[in-house]
């Protein structure tokens, strides 16, 4: 068990959280400036919301370190491990940021925390679609594509940008939750010849 | 490799049709409304679409660098040097983001009526375009794949858009990408322009060296020597400028009239120089007919004399939009407790009223007057104009000196 700990990087793993939190505190109010590609006035989107990728990128790594051949026969059942791990990653960001939240008031923050879930889901997610090496690629891609294309003219947020809602809006933690479900359910699916690629 | 094979297995050619709308989106919502056609500003403006090109092709050089790593190339015996390996890995992404990069500055040319771009602006974005790929590469070859390319985009998208947003407003200026730069009347900082190139020239060193294959704990802080120098010289070059980093444009290219009052106007306005001379002479005699000074030359340029008085207009500005721009030039500049608001500006309010009068004494029709002035004012104004011209000159003296000074109110309804 010690040894799949390691060898998932689980370090680097707590690492970046304690990152992520340290930077949500001292980027504070940093925000950037993006255009609305469904027309309108351009955007305004906090950092802390697109920071999480970190996370994502991590937790993708960690899961392309071990060796498929012999994790193909291993006793212990590896991808109920890994989905577990990727779970207990998300949850730890999650508690993070509602530990920075009591700190300092910070909406974005508890967002961040959100977003965590969400990015770690598409993460396994991508995993499956596309390999292992790219996986982090598709949090990363959905993160900036949807922002660009956020709010209606009017200003209103749509659907699919649910990492930009803000952290009171049930909705978007429902899709977040939703997306980490999925990605850990497609990580227990058999057959893992795609997402053993190396 | 084949040519066609370098192009086929570049990911940078599949997404690039992805990449036009979001990059031409990213110019046209932050380049400022540019109405003449002046090369600087339409260049500066399309260069917008490296704040989203420029992490993609930094991206796909992490992805090229990563092939590599994982063929083990740098540990294999090899005859080119890695730079040469890594120019060569990364043409297509090259290729693909210049492409990009200089088609929406040569639409944003072509719309603004001008054929040939800025050059500095033009060797900017080449240099940053490929210093941000080949440092996309050198990480890419050091870091596992999974997290060079995303980690590598995310970083240098929130390297080149950040500084847009965060103060100090000069930190900006080092990443080299202006799209609001720069009215007509004005030219980009020579020291801009070195602090940009400086400080990514410093980043293209150590990208160079970080391709090292044997690279230890002391090579690769010597790596980063160069572009911590060239950050902390950049530094000094742009420290200072507010959000454009501008300085007067060369008076010397100022295109002039032989009317009197001369009217000087940049080459971008010289097609209109006769339309907007012969406005300034028909203004300048009802003006002078109503006892007002009229200077010697009405000039686009930084006035050097009190006989010249500055002026704008663009090429869409219409008759009486540059009429009332030449009678705002008759108003005197404004005193300093205007721009520091220490004490108040007590005589601000007389602006609009002596420009009202002003342009009403040049000709403009009613209607011209209404969509610009204020009814109060005109009203005002109507009653001056039916003064003895002795009573309006008096009532102008008295509201002029209300503009220049800091402390004395202007007395705008006449004394009866």
């Amino acid at each position: 068990m010690s040894l799949w700990l390691r060898v998932r990087r689980t370090r680097i793993c707590a690492l970046t959280i304690v990152g992520v939190a340290v930077t949500l505190l001292l980027t504070r109010g940093w925000s950037l400036k993006l255009p609305n590609l469904l027309g309108g006035p351009m955007l305004i989107i906090p950092i802390a919301l697109l920071l999480p990728l970190a996370l994502a990128i991590a937790v993708a790594a960690g899961l392309t370190t071990g060796d498929p051949a012999v994790e193909a026969v291993a006793s212990r059942p590896l991808p109920l491990l890994d989905a577990g791990y990727a779970l207990s990653t998300a949850a730890l960001m999650l508690v993070t940021a509602l530990l920075v939240q009591r700190i300092v008031p910070l909406e974005p923050a508890l967002a961040a925390g959100r977003n965590a879930v969400g990015y770690i889901g598409l993460t396994l997610i991508g995993r499956r679609i596309s390999g292992a090496q790219t996986a982090a690629i598709l949090p990363v891609a959905f993160a900036v594509i949807t922002a660009l294309i956020s709010s209606s003219e009017q200003g209103e947020t749509h659907l699919w940008a649910w990492h930009i809602a803000t952290a009171y809006d049930r909705l978007s933690w429902g899709i977040a939750g939703t997306l980490l479900l999925a990605g850990m359910g497609l990580t227990l699916m058999p057959n893992n010849a795609a997402i053993t690629d190396r | 490799m084949r040519r066609l094979t370098m192009l086929r297995i570049s990911p940078l050619i599949w997404i690039s049709p992805l990449l036009v709308w979001p990059a031409w989106m990213f110019v046209t919502s932050m380049a400022s409304l540019q109405l003449d056609p002046y090369p600087l500003t339409l260049t500066a403006a399309g260069t917008a679409a490296l704040l989203i090109v420029a992490p993609v092709c930094a991206a796909g050089g992490a992805w090229e660098g990563g092939r590599l790593r994982r063929a083990g190339w740098f540990t294999l015996p090899h005859v080119r040097t890695p730079l040469t390996v890594a120019i060569t890995a990364l043409l297509p992404t090259l290729l693909v983001g210049s492409l990009i990069t200089f088609g929406i500055i040569g639409i944003r040319l072509v719309i603004g009526g001008v054929l040939l771009p800025d050059i500095r602006m033009i060797i900017t974005t080449l240099v940053i375009l490929t210093t941000h790929t080949l440092l996309g590469f050198a990480i890419g070859v050091r870091m596992p794949v999974v997290v060079s390319v995303p980690l590598v985009f995310l970083v240098d998208f929130f390297a080149l858009g950040l500084p847009l947003t965060l103060d100090p407003l000069w930190l900006r200026h080092l990443t080299g990408i202006w799209p609001s730069c720069c009215l007509i009347g004005a030219d980009l900082a020579p020291a801009a322009l070195l602090g940009a190139l400086v400080f990514t020239g410093g980043l293209a060193v150590t990208a160079g060296l970080l391709l090292h294959p044997h690279l230890t704990a002391f090579r690769l802080a010597l790596a980063l020597l160069p572009a911590i120098i060239g950050a902390g010289a950049g530094v000094q070059f742009v420290r200072g400028f507010g959000p454009d980093p501008t300085i007067a444009r060369d008076p010397a290219l100022l295109v002039c009239s032989t009317g009197q009052p001369r009217v000087c106007v940049w080459p971008e306005h010289q097609p209109r120089l006769e339309e907007v001379a012969a406005i300034a002479a028909s203004a300048g005699a009802a003006w002078q007919q109503a006892g007002i000074a009229v200077p010697d030359e009405f000039s686009e340029g930084q006035p050097g004399s009190p006989t010249v008085r500055g002026f704008g207009f663009s090429m869409r500005s219409d008759h009486y939009t540059i009429l009332n721009a030449l009678a705002y030039s008759l108003l005197p500049p404004w005193p300093e407790c205007a721009f520091s608001g220490i004490s108040p500006y007590l005589g601000a309010p007389a602006e609009g009223y002596v420009l009202a009068w002003l342009n009403t004494i040049a000709g403009m029709p009613p209607e011209q007057l209404a969509g610009r002035f204020s009814p109060d004012q005109l009203q005002v104004v109507a009653t001056v104009r039916a003064l003895p011209l002795e009573r309006q000159q008096a009532w102008l003296e008295r509201n002029l000196v209300a503009l220049e000074q800091c402390n004395i109110p202007p007395q705008l309804e006449p004394a009866l």
